[in-house]
């Protein structure tokens, strides 16, 4: 809790902050990479919120998404191949009073991090997770991901990939205790914007999947959904998304879907095309494990002496008295 | 000699004869789920509440159900007890209590008996309606008669049935209650004892149990005709008595550390099922992870937005960890890791001891990833070491991993109680604001060593990375960055080494024989140089806790000695296979560790049994190499 | 008839009228035996975790449904327990007090005699099964105050533990910053420090005095400024010297007279400031936000008038019980003021007077509108407990006025009496919320949902008549009625012999709709024997009753706002929507069919701002040109530093294409035709 007057001195104390107080170095993306869309939209959440840069951390993975923590002024963690959640769960569990997102790739998330990814969901810890998903393995020069279509060309399958895609909507909607499930795409920053921010509002693991260009190893496989909006359905309802003029008027292919429903959830997630876009599910009451565990919960000396003494006394043999 | 069948008709005529002992091993062992495991726990406290220095070793069978009356099924407890502080499991066993006469065979075909020792063993199987299993007793009663073992038959389940329905239940304390007899101990503290074991449970159990200790204690009195006596000082001070895992545990407690991590692992999970049991009672959180490699990272996570945290493991979990480890190192988070190590390679044999991660601990994890390495060698070792790990790798912004093993994780030993110290504790996290122009890698051009920035910390942003980079934390592809940090983080660790007293030589400071060890084998190790040294043998121990980085000083003290070499319970290649040579013979950890920093000719002895190293088998080892000494 | 007129008017009773002493309102004649019959009361007080109150018959039935069996045997355990149930209701009405563990047993041995082996067993069988203890309260004059005193020392409780967990945290965290500065500083890094943080066995392992030395690296963190420090330590006493939230509290927060619990509020503000500014401070210094240019001037001026409503909710709220006896005119001046002075006061207040002022007093204090207010008689307290409860909780004054009978005022059972009052519109129930809302719409609530259409409550009455045949009549029970049950009132009140009996005597409901001359309004009342009377009633009383349906009217009148169509709300502004893309009134019809602007249509150059990906093409293209605004998103800084060429590249270059070139504007530019037309596409 904090006090009105102390809120009041605060914002008396801080001016406004812009973007250029959460940007940090010059982008290293290629042009017209979807990363780009991404880091302003979460620049411009941190700055609409007004989030301290030093109470929120940035935690990532291995890929060309997991650099995005190094171009935000806040703390950060760029870890290994996989492993951003497990990172992510350790920092929340530590430390509740911190903001965390996590970045994490198609390859990162769905791949090498697959089991961290289910048991995240399980675990539903208050953390903002996006997975930037282009579909194919950027750093290490064009891979096939879990996520490649069907026959896609790439270095380790040259003759186009073997398997259908891995669809992360739709497995992540069949974990228990999931508790918000939304996808968006790089290319219109409004809904970007609005999705990532009804994410970060919800309390407890919102999974954004962010479907992204890559202009390098993917060049034009998303130009017929840029060129045709009809390709692109927005989710819309009073619990979920809701459009401006602007976009109403370019995506006139929209479905009124509850996002508390689960089942429909399941339904649009299985969609492939048209591209769904909006929020699929969200449960704000899903338990959440750093609550069931009184992550925070603060200790005293004392009560460790107490602790230690009390299971001592089990183990003890007293000298014996006369 | 024939087998002395006591029948209570003989009993009056039985004269006492009380021997005095120094020490003495006893083994209790029945088919798992019939209690020789708390009979043993039991006779163990009142052993050491009589004053006598006890080390417990469970016995524990492989499978959690084996079939009964087989020969691996063995289960119970060996408790040595003596007059002095006991240090160790010691040698093969004294006095056997066996429930029947197939986990028995198993026990002496595994050579734990000693020639002659005395069984009590339990008579019923020789009237078995099951004629198979009468015969297969009577064989086996014979066979160990034939082979000069002492057998004394106990009607023990017929003396229980007078007392309870199912004495098969009951039996284990109508054992205690005869050893209480047989060791002089006084019955009130078997009845102490007992009050508190099934303290939890309701008077009427209590008063049964009660009642077989005393039958027990009568048997021995009137139908047994020795006695032995093995006097013991009470000690002054309060002393806690625990197995290796209980104390890690309790060390995790008092150090302050606030989150483990962890994921299921034999030998090293009973220390967190005892953690998770008391941990939120002082706001301290065990998470269970989705595997090893979670754990790692939780844990790193933890420690990175605070405070240091640890995760606890053992071989296999450890393997998977190494990644982990090498991330922490390069980004220089404080984490403390627990390694219980058992049988390897691969899954090895997960509830037995060995020494053998030591090399895969200093150098695992790929690149150049410097941390530091302490085995424990003890019980109480087990407690302190969690709490100057937690403190150095705070202090060193460095990983300190703990090795401990399967022979202390259940074996118990009492030592002097704990009295908390606050400065145990974690110091509260660091929210203070960073003046501007400092740098997350502030190395200090003299040690490498810096000031972590704790997330919360206004002024402090950046983002630490597994890549190379530089002061700033940025990415740094350049060769001086690279060097720079590969530098810094290997300097620390000299710094550290820096601070680190020279251990002290057990025995005379030179002579024909140094033993250098490390870890569990402490104990066996200076009781079998004691055993040389009273036979007039110039042989000394040295025991190493830090491994990485290790002491000073140790170079010179091998200096002293004509011969130096290592006791480890870790394979190394034998002498006499026709395909080892000077040449390509692989030693054991320590002792290449030792050649390769030292350029001295260090031999070393090893064993990999599966059981704790024997101090009779090591003087064995010791003698052999003081021969070839004499040879040259 | 002369004489009924005559007493009608002066309310001397002359010729064969006679008093009313003795008599009831005739529908009492119902309720002989109130111990027989199985009502709210007596209430139990519970412990919080147990909920507030819980009727003792709830408890026995509970206490049933768990311990009996099925069959006779439980059916026979069933009367035993109501049995015990009636006995303790006889023993409370004949002044026994005490909680169920001293009165059950009691009970159960005054029925022992007569109930046998059997009783006793099925009795402290059902006892073991009770599980919850408390004090009984009997429904009598002190119920009102017993009740609201339990309800407020509960959210008392809660309160100081909730304050109580903050502000420990606060000291404690406080304390944090000074012992992270000193594990920072030298003396953290002294030798003797550094030993005394490793294992007590590994105390000789280190050179720690070398340790020290290598430790001396610079910190990047800035130590705490010694006027900082002594800031944070003053601040951490502040907070530990609280007397507001002890485990046992130092103050009063209970009494018996306004002026008191003002004087002690006002008494007490300046330590509340002083709270308050030391947990503020000490926010601030967690935030590492303290500035001492701004903040100690601020913090220097920081006293009682700095406080906002949601610090001073923080603290305890005043308990004052008041009973009517003290509610004269003065009194009341007395609690309004306590109701407008701003001190949280929860003033309950206790009245036998349904006909005075004191049946006035919470209409008047809602009209102060800022205070919540709730009216009840004692008979409706459990039924109205929540509101109770939520007038405690409000952060401000509360009234909380509650009808319950003396002894001086009648000998008729309370709950009975309590209950007529309620029944006759001289006591409604209904509760003020001025948090509920702006207006009495949403503020006001009358709670008597028993016939709430009509003036009165009707009932049939069922007699014998003269010539002994039974008939039946419709009656309304009306405020004339209650007067038969107090004692105070009996100068208004003349039975009629059945000799007066005649159609001049009209039912007081009518004679009060319809003011006509001669008529003469009577109620009916029942004597000791259930004989029935006509009582004749006197013009004073009359005025009174009349009033006192104008005033459920007006009540009835405001609840109406309430049930007014939708179609009036929906008047109101619509609700903003909020910062995040959560509810707003629009998403319900967003889809295809919303009316959406049109593109413009320009010849100039122009981008769709909202749309851009900030993919850089274009602003790597042309610097000058194409620029970010604040949202990092594209737009056209400057056309005229862009050729054309470079326009359409750009177009042609955009991933979205959501750049339009327009019409060149330099005729000259070479290449015009073929730019032109590959501009065609991005009009």
């Amino acid at each position: 809790m904090t006090l009105d007057i102390t809120q009041c001195l605060l914002d008396r104390g801080e001016q406004p902050r812009d973007l250029s107080d959460y940007q940090s170095g010059m982008p290293r993306w290629c042009d017209g990479c979807g990363d780009n869309a991404i880091l302003t939209a979460m620049q411009r959440l941190c700055r609409d919120n007004d989030l301290a840069p030093e109470r929120t951390v940035f935690v990532s993975g291995i890929g060309c998404s997991s650099r995005l923590p190094h171009y935000m002024k806040t703390y950060g963690f760029h870890g290994l191949h996989g492993r951003a959640l497990p990172i992510a769960e350790g920092v929340k569990m530590s430390r509740p009073d911190l903001t965390v997102f996590v970045s994490t790739g198609d390859g990162d998330c769905l791949s090498i991090g697959a089991a961290h990814w289910i048991h995240a969901i399980r675990y539903n810890m208050d953390l903002t997770v996006l997975l930037h998903d282009n579909r194919i393995y950027g750093l290490t020069k064009k891979q096939v991901s879990p996520t490649s279509p069907l026959g896609t060309k790439s270095n380790t399958t040259p003759k186009g990939s073997y398997l259908d895609a891995l669809n992360p909507l739709s497995v992540t909607l069949g974990v228990a205790n999931v508790s918000f499930v939304a996808q968006v795409v790089d290319w219109i920053p409004e809904v970007l914007y609005q999705v990532l921010s009804a994410a970060y509002q919800h309390k407890g693991l919102s999974f954004v999947r962010i479907i992204q260009r890559c202009p390098e190893f993917m060049p034009g496989f998303f130009d017929p959904y840029l060129q045709d909006p009809s390709r692109t359905m927005l989710l819309t309802h009073e619990n979920g998304l809701t459009l401006s003029p602007d976009i109403a008027r370019t995506y006139r292919n929209q479905r009124a879907h509850d996002p508390r429903d689960l089942a429909a959830a399941r339904d649009v997630a299985s969609l492939e095309d048209p591209i769904p876009v909006g929020i699929l599910y969200h449960d704000p009451d899903a338990a959440r494990y750093e609550e069931l565990r009184h992550a925070g919960a603060l200790r005293t000396a004392d009560q460790v002496r107490r602790g230690l003494d009390a299971e001592l006394d089990k183990f003890t043999i007293w000298p014996e008295r006369g | 000699m024939s087998t002395e069948t006591i029948r209570e008709a003989d009993a009056a005529t039985a004269a006492k004869r009380v021997t005095r002992l120094e020490e003495h091993i006893v083994e209790i062992i029945s088919d798992s789920g019939e209690g020789a495991q708390r009979c043993g726990q039991s006779f163990a406290a009142i052993a050491a509440k009589s004053g006598n220095g006890i080390w417990t070793v469970e016995i524990i069978p492989a499978e959690i159900q084996p079939p009964a009356r087989s020969i691996a099924g063995a289960s119970g407890n060996r408790i040595r007890l003596g007059s002095k502080r006991i240090t160790n499991g010691g040698d093969e066993v004294d006095l056997a209590v066996a429930f029947n006469e197939q986990v028995l065979i198993g026990r002496v075909r595994a050579g734990e008996l000693k020639p002659g020792a005395t069984i009590l063993l339990e008579r019923m199987w020789r009237d078995d309606r099951d004629p198979r299993i009468a015969k297969s007793y009577v064989e086996a009663v014979d066979e160990l008669v034939a082979a000069g073992y002492r057998v004394l038959e106990i009607p023990m389940e017929k003396e229980c049935r007078k007392l309870v329905v199912d004495p098969r239940r009951g039996k284990n304390m109508f054992v205690l209650g005869m050893l209480c007899s047989i060791y002089s101990f006084d019955l009130e503290r078997g009845r102490e004892q007992i009050a508190i074991t099934f303290g939890k449970k309701d008077r009427k159990v209590i008063e049964s149990n009660v009642k077989l200790l005393e039958a027990g204690w009568a048997w021995a009195e009137e139908n047994l005709d020795f006695k032995y006596d093995i006097p013991g000082i009470p000690a002054g001070e309060a002393q806690v008595v625990m197995n290796g895992n209980t104390a890690l545990a309790l060390g995790v407690l008092a150090s302050g550390m606030e989150i483990c991590a962890m994921y299921p692992i034999t030998p090293a999970t009973s220390a967190s099922h005892y953690l998770s049991e008391i941990f939120e009672r002082v706001g301290g959180i065990v998470h269970q992870a989705e595997d090893e490699i979670a754990a790692a990272n939780f844990a790193i996570g933890a420690s990175y937005a605070g405070k240091c945290a640890v995760t606890i493991t053992s071989g296999p979990g450890y393997s998977l960890k190494q990644e982990a480890l090498g991330l922490a190192v390069m980004a220089e988070i404080p984490l403390v890791v627990v390694n219980v190590q058992r049988g390897g390679p691969s899954t090895g044999q997960p509830t037995k001891p060995e020494q053998g991660d030591l090399l895969s601990v200093i150098f695992g994890s790929h690149g150049d990833a410097p941390k530091v390495v302490l085995a424990v060698d003890g019980i109480e070792d087990c407690f302190y070491a969690m709490i100057t790990a937690r403190k150095i790798a705070e202090t060193f912004n460095t990983v300190v991993v703990v090795l401990s093993d399967a022979s202390l994780a259940t074996a118990q030993q009492p030592f002097a109680r704990p009295t908390f110290s606050e400065e145990w504790l974690v110091p509260p996290v660091d929210q203070s604001e960073i003046a501007s122009g400092r740098s997350p890698y502030d190395w200090d051009p003299l040690t490498g060593l810096f000031r972590r920035f704790i997330p919360g910390q206004p002024g402090g942003m950046h983002t630490v990375t597994g890549l190379a980079h530089d002061r700033a934390s940025h990415v740094a592809y350049d060769h001086k960055s690279n060097e720079e940090g590969l530098r810094n983080r290997s300097m620390k660790i000299a710094a550290l080494q820096r601070t680190l007293r020279t251990p002290e030589v057990h025995g005379d400071p030179d002579g024909d024989l140094l033993v250098i060890g490390w870890g569990s084998t402490r104990g066996a190790i200076e009781e079998a140089v004691d055993r040389l040294r009273a036979d007039g043998q110039r042989v000394s121990s040295l025991h190493v806790r830090f491994i990485q980085p290790m002491p000073s000083g140790i170079g010179d003290i091998m200096k002293r000695f004509r011969r130096v070499m290592t006791v480890e319970s870790n394979w190394s290649d034998r002498v006499g296979d026709a395909v080892v040579d000077d040449e390509n013979r692989r030693y054991a950890a320590l002792a290449m560790l030792l050649r390769a920093r030292y350029l001295v000719d260090v031999d070393c002895w090893t064993e990999v049994s599966g059981r704790p190293l024997k101090p009779a088998r090591i003087a064995e080892a010791l003698r052999a190499q003081l021969a070839k000494e004499v040879a040259r | 008839m002369d004489e009924l007129a005559f007493f009608r008017l002066t309310g001397a009773r002359a010729g064969g009228l006679g008093p009313a002493d003795g008599l009831r309102p005739a529908l009492f004649a119902r309720f002989a035996d109130l111990t027989a019959l199985r009502y709210d009361f007596p209430l139990v007080a519970l412990a919080p975790e147990d909920g507030s109150f819980m009727p003792l018959s709830q408890i026995v039935d509970d206490a049933l449904a768990a311990a009996a069996p099925k069959g006779v045997g439980g059916e026979r355990m069933r009367r035993s327990a109501l049995r015990v149930e009636r006995e303790i209701r006889t023993m409370l009405a004949r002044g026994d007090r005490g909680d169920i563990a001293t009165l059950w047993p009691r009970a159960v041995d005054r029925l022992a005699m007569r109930g046998g082996e059997a009783f006793v067993l099925d009795a402290s069988a059902v006892r073991a099964a009770i599980k919850t203890a408390g004090v009984l309260i009997p429904c009598e004059s002190e119920v009102g105050s017993l009740v609201v005193s339990h309800i407020w020392r509960e959210a008392q409780a809660r309160k100081a533990t909730r304050a109580r967990q903050t502000i420990d945290a606060l000291a404690q965290r406080l304390g944090d910053l000074v012992r992270a500065d000193l594990m920072r500083s030298e003396t953290g890094r002294r030798p003797d420090a550094l030993r005394a943080g490793v294992g007590t066995r590994h105390q000789d392992t280190f050179d720690f005095t070398l340790m020290a030395t290598l430790l001396s690296a610079p910190s990047g963190a800035t130590a705490l400024t010694p006027v900082r420090r002594a800031r944070i330590e003053r601040t951490i006493a502040a907070l530990r010297r609280q007397r507001f939230f002890a485990a046992e509290l130092p103050y009063v927060f209970a009494f018996d007279r306004v002026e008191e619990a003002l004087a002690a509020y006002a008494d007490r503000l300046p330590a509340m400031a002083g709270l308050v500014r030391a947990m503020s401070v000490a926010e601030l210094e967690l935030r590492n936000a303290y500035d001492e240019e701004r903040h100690d001037e601020y913090f220097a001026r920081f006293d009682e008038r700095s406080l906002t409503p949601q610090e001073l909710a923080l603290f305890p709220d005043y308990l004052v019980r008041l009973h009517a006896a003290g509610a004269d005119a003065a009194g009341r001046a007395r609690i309004v003021e306590g109701l407008t002075s701003g001190a949280p006061l929860k003033i309950v207040f206790v009245t036998d007077d349904a006909f005075g002022l004191g049946a006035h007093l919470a209409t008047t204090a809602m009209g102060l509108g800022d205070a919540y207010v709730v009216q009840s008689s004692a008979a409706q307290l459990y039924r109205v407990r929540d509101r109770i409860a939520a007038a405690i909780d409000f952060a401000g004054a509360a009234l909380i006025s509650v009808f319950a009978p003396t002894a001086e005022m009648t000998a008729l059972p309370p709950y009975l009496v309590a209950g007529a009052a309620t029944e006759s519109r001289a006591f409604p129930t209904f509760a003020y919320d001025p948090a509920a809302g702006m207006g009495w719409k949403e503020r006001f609530a009358l709670l008597d949902d028993a016939a709430r259409e009509g003036v009165w409550t009707d009932h049939e009455l069922e007699f014998a008549d003269a010539d002994g045949r039974r008939t039946v009549t419709p009656v309304s029970f009306t405020l004339a009625d209650l007067a038969l049950a107090d004692a105070r009132r009996a100068n208004e009140l003349a039975r009629v012999p059945r000799a007066l009996w005649s159609d001049a005597l009209v039912p007081v409901a009518s004679a009060v709709s319809v003011s006509a001359n001669g008529h003469v309004p009577f109620v009916y009342a029942v004597d000791a024997d259930a004989g029935l009377h006509k009582v004749a009633i006197a013009d004073r009383l009359v005025q009174l009753t009349r009033r006192c349906a104008e005033a459920w009217r007006r009540l009835r009148e405001l609840d109406d706002l309430k049930r007014e169509p939708l179609a009036a709300a929906a008047a109101a502004p619509a609700p903003v929507a909020d910062a995040a893309p959560t509810v707003t009134n629009a998403a319900a019809e967003a889809g295809p069919a919303v009316a959406v602007a049109e593109a413009p249509v320009t010849d100039e150059p122009y981008i769709e701002t909202p749309r851009c990906t900030t993919c850089n093409e274009c602003t790597n293209l042309n610097p000058r040109a194409f620029a970010y605004n604040e949202n990092k998103q594209a737009f056209i800084k400057d056309a005229k530093a862009a050729s054309y060429r470079e326009l359409v590249e750009a177009a042609e270059n955009c991933q979205v294409a959501i750049i339009h070139p327009g019409k060149p504007r330099d005729p000259a530019e070479p290449g015009l035709d073929d730019l032109v037309k590959r501009a065609e596409s991005f009009r």
